[in-house]
């Protein structure tokens, strides 16, 4: 399936599971099992801040928050990383919020170990910094960025999948690129962005 | 990993000639490497997850979403009794029907318009034209915003990656006329968005423009 067939195909299941199709919907439900998955996974990767009963209640957050934001899924991500996104910013908000961030290595989460915040402390994770921001972005480059690096997708296939020629796409990756790093920039002097709703 | 982009030559050629900076084209590659690191961890994190066994609470999870999606179905989905669906389907053909009256009757009125366009193509710019002896008025012709709206945002030369010269927000009519112009460069790329109620992109289109 080509790359434009592949996101028209993901738009049209999700508009089937949103108008009630029942068979759309127990496909949902499968596929949605990635978000107590991914939320075990990174509680697990961070020293597992967070006990079982603090992780269901958080998964049940997440797919609340998912199931509201559905109507605005576009298609242009696979639903999995859409999701995953979710599930990322809501951990760190809770863990945020209980004051159990962990305190993060600087290549990344991989290896740290969980030890309790600090009272107040800015939040430090890379990669809640940039997701923001990719929300804080226009819908079209932020699309363009998260092909690019997280389906992993070419200049050729992101236009394809766009119904652009691979030179749009290109000058409007390097404008998102200019933007992102303008947002990281300002992240960078006055803390987190915003989260997006 | 971090030394991907960077060791990326056309990539980096092409950001170099983009920006004409190569300082700013390190930072704009510091930024693709930091994007594929949280790309890659993401896809392993997933393919990973892909291989999991069930996870305690899960079976609670699919609990909670089959009770959402029985009790709070999202207004956009067309949660609607059946004539009602039927009732929206037909609305949807007339609305089609006046569209493609309204652009036929456009196309034949001002000759057609320029620019490449994103999504559906339905926005033809017209004014300025490629050439002009003094900016002025913005048009274009496309659907009737209805409770979303245009944009329109003008970069200096034809570089659409530059910061805005200027930008118009929330028109509801195909035209834009600029208040003061007097700082603007002889050449200029502009473009015309089209956003739906929440702000999403429906449509766009692209032109450039010399004053002469």
């Amino acid at each position: 399936m080509s790359s434009e067939k592949r996101a028209d195909a993901a738009l049209r299941f999700v508009q089937a599971v949103l108008s009630g199709d029942r068979e759309a919907e127990l496909r949902f439900i499968e596929r949605m099992r990635c978000v107590p998955r991914i939320l075990a996974h990174k509680n697990g990767q961070l020293g597992r801040p967070l006990s079982e009963h603090e992780l269901e209640d958080l998964t049940q957050e997440v797919l609340t928050a998912l199931w509201k934001k559905l109507p605005t899924y576009n298609g242009a991500a696979a639903l999995e990383t859409w999701a995953y996104r979710f599930c990322y910013l809501e951990l760190m908000r809770t863990l945020r919020g209980k004051q159990r961030l962990p305190k993060l290595v600087e290549d990344g989460i991989e290896g740290s170990s969980y030890e309790p915040e600090t009272q107040g402390a800015e939040p430090a994770d890379e990669t809640e910094r940039v997701l923001q921001a990719l929300d804080g972005m226009e819908s079209e480059e932020a699309d363009l960025l998260r092909l690019k690096h997280f389906e992993g997708l070419t200049f050729d296939a992101i236009g394809e999948r766009l119904s652009l020629s691979p030179n749009t796409v290109k000058t409007r990756y390097y404008r998102g690129l200019r933007k992102l790093k303008g947002l990281l920039a300002q992240t960078t002097r006055h803390g987190a962005p915003r989260r997006a709703e | 990993m971090r030394e991907e982009n960077r060791n990326d030559e056309q990539l980096r050629r092409e950001l170099i000639e983009l920006t004409g900076d190569v300082g700013e084209t390190d930072d704009l590659l510091d930024s693709a490497d930091l994007l594929d690191d949280i790309g890659a961890e993401a896809r392993q994190v997933l393919a990973e997850v892909g291989r999991m066994d069930s996870v305690p609470g899960e079976r609670a999870a699919e609990e909670h979403l089959r009770r959402l999606m029985a009790e709070n179905r999202p207004p956009q989905a067309w949660g609607l009794a059946p004539i009602l669906r039927i009732a929206a389907g037909l609305a949807a053909a007339a609305a089609l029907v006046l569209l493609l009256l309204h652009f036929s009757g456009d196309a034949g009125e001002e000759g057609g318009g320029r620019g490449g366009t994103l999504g559906g193509g339905s926005i033809r710019l017209l004014e300025p034209p490629a050439e002009v002896g003094a900016w002025g008025e913005f048009r274009w012709t496309g659907p009737a915003p209805g409770s979303g709206r245009y944009e329109v945002v003008v970069y200096p030369g034809d570089d659409v990656t530059a910061e805005p010269i200027a930008r118009a927000l929330n028109l509801k009519e195909p035209r834009w006329e600029p208040t003061d112009t007097s700082l603007w460069p002889d050449r200029i790329a502009w473009e015309v968005r089209l956003l739906d109620v929440n702000g999403e992109l429906l449509d766009s289109a692209e032109a450039e423009s010399e004053r002469r």
